[in-house]
């Protein structure tokens, strides 16, 4: 609780943005709204992934089942299962689950779609806050750490990922929660805890076992310590820790137990049942639909035998070009910013062994995702799949701004890659997730008859022709703003509190007196500290180079 | 809770002394413990690819095993069929060996070859960052890196020419960083003597030649006078080149032209000129394209992460300062095989085609292995300085050579199973063992058009008339009818000699066409003229 005390500016802050551009509309839709273009291509569940994993928590809410009804699972195509005669979902039901008391509190309020998203918005800040809280355990200063935060949340794909329901933030959290426990003080209950998110991560996403690998690693390397004395070197390696690995019962029942509901035995797995495409006119499954725009591209929705084939090292350098370099998913054009990040993992290299563990996540979340078939993540906004490795690496560019904190040029450099990247993120998280990979746009513009644009330039399109899918915009500020307007004040808002914390940081070092005086504000005893304060914001512009 | 903690924490005492036992073994027996894994992977490997019949997919691979052959069996055994497009280390190599059918056959004598290289390059990566100073995880993740990789270990069980190449590049190198640091001139020699052998294993060698020569140029201007220049390349020169020199003295009298092998019939560059006419040569004079192919030659070889990390490593390593200048600038030769490669495409000596980059299927793409052992020097190296990150970079490498065991991933096999390097020519080989095998009489077939075929067919290499057996394919061609009892060609294709040469020989007519196939047509001669033809070797073998 201390941890949110302490930081709820920097909580209702992000909170406050997250509300402001959370998609949605208004109302609790029943079975049969779900399916029509208001609230599946044209409103909140525009991509299979969303429909898919909704469908789920409106069955077991709505209907107390596992199983669709004709209308959800018209609903969920063309990602849809199919067991023993009956439409089952096709994703890992981790998201479903989770999101249920955002759905029923949303439902009292007439929002029960936004309630559920918000789910994975409160996660996204969760996430945020972690991000802040590890950088600071790398000796960073609390506006470093909270600028890692905002490029993580702010100025990367994250941010339009926090506003809908993918699976992303949650993995993400559960990571960063994971991070941050075995950073700590070693205690029996942290890996208890460690196993019991690892068991959950499972639930949410397959992907996660080995996106959770490094940390499970770690925490086991842990078991064995080494001790070196004149007698010579000791092993102690501590079975007893062994115990933890019951942290992973609970999660394991709720898979094994939903796995024998839904799909007849507790160990198969939600890809690897019949997968439908279409339902046809006589409300029957047709196994051979086209394959439309929200073709299938979740690890865990296909029809899987072998769970390993998905990965393909002969995949790797397009998958790593896909997510660095190219147009229509690279971090270069989506969120530059992180790329300053390195910075920061060259300076621990000798300096922090923890480091480590996060350029693991990071690296494992590019490599697995790179291996897979479809890097591109089907039509989405920016590199998806690595929103865990966004927060992870963010961490490093606490460490970078903390490093070059009196340089001027990397300062720059760094303000115009937030600009850069929250104008770009901004623009995504306020339109649509719906950017199709260049490799198809080809023949979507043979059957449109215009050009079909893959990068951020369709999202500004969108914003300029259909508006925003913001809750918030659409429901009180539609008739006081443009949506142009509307993306323009809040980039205006993060840029400017970015630019803030930027001169703050330039201006004043780690741990002087501002913070001294910040810290003991109440008492102001010490006069001098304060003038000399005073002197600070005076020659703040001069000390900048500004005259 | 903490009776559980006590009874169930476990405590090993290692003395300083016993450890600094371990370390001194490890470090006397390092080497011994290197050679004999590697020996054991490449054991493995070649039994495991021979039990599943991939050993011999690539058709180079039974060209090479027929050319070592004949050399010792056929209607005119001898040296000068080693013939002059190949150069001869590699045939020469399988000399004591491939007499044996067992040896010939199951691909062995090439396989020895490439395995022997395949230990003596894993060895030789490991000495590699012996010499770079890094310490034995370094080392032992170098080599494994190198023995890991699918592609390699594939090569190493066939009986093809990368792995030795891999091996004499190697140690050439390996004795030109020896000598930038000591200056001994013996380590010079040995760099020398590497290096002439890879002169005459592939083309690539002559290009670590010129580059070793230019390196070691710039060695010596950097350590004395510019007058030692002269001495030392000179040195150098002699023994590195000579095997140059006497593929050129070779050329000239078995094939009375020193540049035969250039511009011979069967040289690269009349098979280039044949792509290039059909427009399939893209590369020559793109550079942007040449570079983009080997590149992705590289990195699907080398499984992508390694070739990345070790391209930082390199990097790395030049701007190291424990490591001596010198010897930095002799690691440039390490780059060698990149850099000749793209130019051999650039100019068009080369051909590569990459699926979706390139060509519609896959051909060459093995010369991207080229640049393993530098990957895995680099990637051994960079494990090494990394140090608080080197768990993760060695961890990573774990999780894709993981996925590419699991995914079976090797580019290499790819080429040989469904590339144009494969031919499946076991319809027209099973007809010629069928129906040739017990009975009396000459085959006519071009080795140049159809060596898979003599490969695969099982039959002795005397029961062959080929264009490397003198007066016998000059009087076949002539009066097929008489020499020949049956004809393997492609009907209507000038490429191929024996069409070329019989197409309009008198005797040609009396053979029946009795099978046809995508590969090659086989032809009988009718019974009514069976009586007269030559079925013993009746010419000796000098002729």
């Amino acid at each position: 609780m201390k941890l949110f005390y302490k930081n709820i500016v920097f909580i209702l802050f992000c909170a406050i943005f997250l509300i402001l551009s959370l998609r949605g509309i208004n109302g609790n839709p029943n079975a049969s709204e779900l399916a029509s273009g208001i609230w599946s291509e044209e409103g909140p569940f525009e991509l299979s992934p969303e429909r898919g994993r909704f469908a789920l928590l409106y069955s077991l809410v709505e209907d107390r089942s596992v199983f669709f009804s004709l209308d959800v699972a018209r609903f969920a195509l063309p990602d849809l299962g199919l067991k023993n005669g009956k439409y089952v979902s096709l994703f890992a039901p981790g998201v479903s689950l989770i999101t249920i008391p955002g759905y029923l509190l949303g439902k009292i309020f007439g929002v029960a779609q936004v309630g559920t998203f918000f789910v994975i918005s409160v996660f996204a800040i969760l996430n945020a806050l972690l991000v802040k809280k590890i950088a600071l355990r790398f000796s960073t200063s609390e506006q470093t750490s909270t600028l890692a935060a905002f490029a993580f949340l702010f100025a990367s794909p994250a941010y339009a990922y926090a506003v809908n329901l993918y699976q992303h933030h949650i993995s993400t959290f559960l990571i960063l929660t994971s991070v941050y426990l075995l950073l700590k003080r070693e205690h029996i209950l942290n890996d208890i805890l460690v196993w019991f998110l690892f068991g959950i991560g499972i639930l949410v996403d397959y992907p996660n076992i080995f996106l959770m690998l490094p940390l499970m690693i770690f925490m086991l390397s842990r078991y064995v310590k080494h001790y070196s004395d004149i007698l010579g070197h000791k092993l102690q390696i501590s079975i007893w820790k062994a115990v933890a690995v019951l942290g992973i019962i609970i999660p394991i029942i709720i898979f094994a137990r939903y796995n024998e509901k839904a799909y007849g035995s507790a160990f198969t797995l939600a890809g690897t049942v019949e997968h439908i495409r279409e339902i046809n006119v006589h409300a029957l499954p047709d196994r051979f639909g086209n394959l439309g725009k929200e073709e299938v591209v979740e690890p865990s929705s296909y029809e899987i035998r072998n769970p390993y084939e998905f990965f393909k090292t002969r995949n790797l350098l397009n998958g790593i070009y896909i997510h660095l370099i190219s147009p229509d998913r690279g971090i270069l054009n989506f969120a530059p910013l992180i790329l300053f990040s390195i910075v920061g993992v060259f300076e621990l290299t000798r300096k922090k062994k923890t480091a480590a563990l996060l350029v693991a996540i990071a690296g494992t979340n590019l490599m697995i995702y790179s291996m897979w078939g479809d890097p591109w993540g089907g039509w989405a906004f920016g590199s998806r799949y690595l929103i865990p490795a966004y927060a992870a690496i963010s961490v490093f560019l606490a460490v970078a701004l903390e490093k070059f904190r009196r340089d001027k040029l990397f300062l720059l450099m760094v303000f115009m890659a937030f600009v850069y990247s929250f104008l770009i993120n901004t623009l995504g998280a306020l339109t649509s997730s719906a950017n199709p990979p260049k490799i198809e746009t080809g023949n979507l513009s043979l059957l449109s008859g215009h050009e079909e644009k893959y990068t951020y330039e369709r999202n500004l399109d969108y914003l300029v022709s259909k508006g925003t899918k913001s809750y918030f915009y659409n429901r009180y500020l539609g008739d006081l703003l443009t949506p142009v307007q509307y993306f323009f004040l809040l980039t205006s808002v993060l840029v400017s509190v970015t630019a803030a914390t930027l001169v703050h940081i330039y201006t004043f070092k780690q741990e002087n007196e501002v913070e001294l005086v910040l810290k003991t504000q109440g008492s102001w005893k010490n006069i001098r500290i304060a003038f000399s304060l005073a002197d600070k914001f005076r020659t703040t512009a001069k000390n900048m180079g500004l005259f | 809770m903490h009776k559980l903690q006590t009874i169930s924490t476990f405590e090993i005492t290692i003395s300083k002394n016993f450890l600094a036992k371990v370390q001194d073994f490890l470090k006397e027996h390092m080497d011994i413990g290197v050679i004999t894994i590697l020996t054991l992977v490449a054991l493995f490997s070649f039994m495991f690819y021979y039990t599943n019949g991939l050993g011999l997919k690539y058709n180079d691979a039974r060209s090479h095993l027929d050319i070592g052959r004949r050399v010792v069996e056929g209607l005119k055994p001898g040296i000068a069929q080693l013939g002059s497009v190949w150069l001869p280390l590699p045939h020469v190599l399988m000399i004591p060996t491939i007499w044996s059918d067992f040896f010939w056959h199951t691909g062995l004598s090439g396989a020895l070859v490439s395995m022997l290289s395949f230990v003596a390059t894993g060895y030789l990566v490991y000495l590699f960052l012996k010499r770079y100073n890094v310490g034995i995880l370094g080392q032992i993740v170098g080599v494994g890196v190198m023995a890991s990789n699918i592609n390699t270990l594939y090569l190493t069980s066939t009986a093809m020419t990368e792995l030795l190449l891999l091996a004499t590049m190697t140690a050439g190198v390996y004795y030109l960083i020896v000598w930038a640091k000591d200056e001994k001139i013996i380590n010079l020699v040995k760099s020398a003597f590497w290096i002439m052998l890879a002169t005459i294993t592939r083309y690539d060698g002559w290009f670590l030649f010129a580059i070793a020569a230019l390196l070691i140029g710039a060695i010596v201007l950097k350590k004395r006078k510019i007058h030692a220049i002269e001495g030392n390349l000179i040195l150098f020169a002699t023994l590195a080149g000579f095997g140059i020199f006497l593929w050129f003295l070779w050329n000239l009298l078995i094939f009375n032209d020193p540049l035969y092998f250039i511009f011979g019939p069967y040289s690269a560059h009349a098979q280039q000129a044949q792509l290039k006419a059909a427009g399939e040569l893209p590369t020559i004079g793109n550079f942007y394209l040449s570079l983009k192919t080997y590149l992705f030659a590289m990195m699907y070889n080398s499984y992508t992460y390694p070739a990345i990390v070790g391209l930082i490593g390199l990097v790395v390593l030049w701007f190291d300062r424990k490591i001596d200048y010198c010897v930095r600038i002799a690691s440039i030769a390490l780059f060698a095989p990149f850099v000749f490669n793209i130019l051999a495409l650039y100019l068009g000596h080369s051909v590569l085609f990459l699926p979706e980059i390139i060509g519609n299927t896959w051909f060459n793409v093995r010369y991207g292995l080229m640049m393993v052992p530098t990957l895995a020097i680099a990637f051994g190296y960079i494990v090494d300085r990394s140090k608080n990150y080197r768990w993760v970079l060695l961890g990573l490498f774990f999780l894709i050579s993981f996925f590419s065991f699991i995914s079976y991933d090797a580019v290499t096999i790819d080429d040989a199973l469904y590339g144009a390097s494969q031919k499946n020519v076991s319809e027209v080989s099973g007809w010629l063992r069928e129906n040739t095998k017990s009975k009396e009489g000459y085959i006519l077939i071009s080795a140049a058009s159809h060596d898979a075929v003599i490969f695969s067919s099982g039959l002795p290499m005397k029961k062959f008339i080929h264009e490397g057996t003198g007066a016998y394919w000059d009087y076949a061609v002539e009066d097929p009818d008489k020499w020949a009892s049956w004809i393997v060609l492609r009907t209507h294709d000038v490429n191929d000699l024996t069409f070329r040469e019989i197409q309009d020989a008198q005797g040609f007519k009396n053979f029946e066409l009795v099978d046809h196939y995508p590969f090659a047509d086989i032809y009988q001669l009718k019974p009514e003229y069976r009586v007269s033809v030559i079925t013993k070797p009746i010419l000796g073998k000098l002729k």
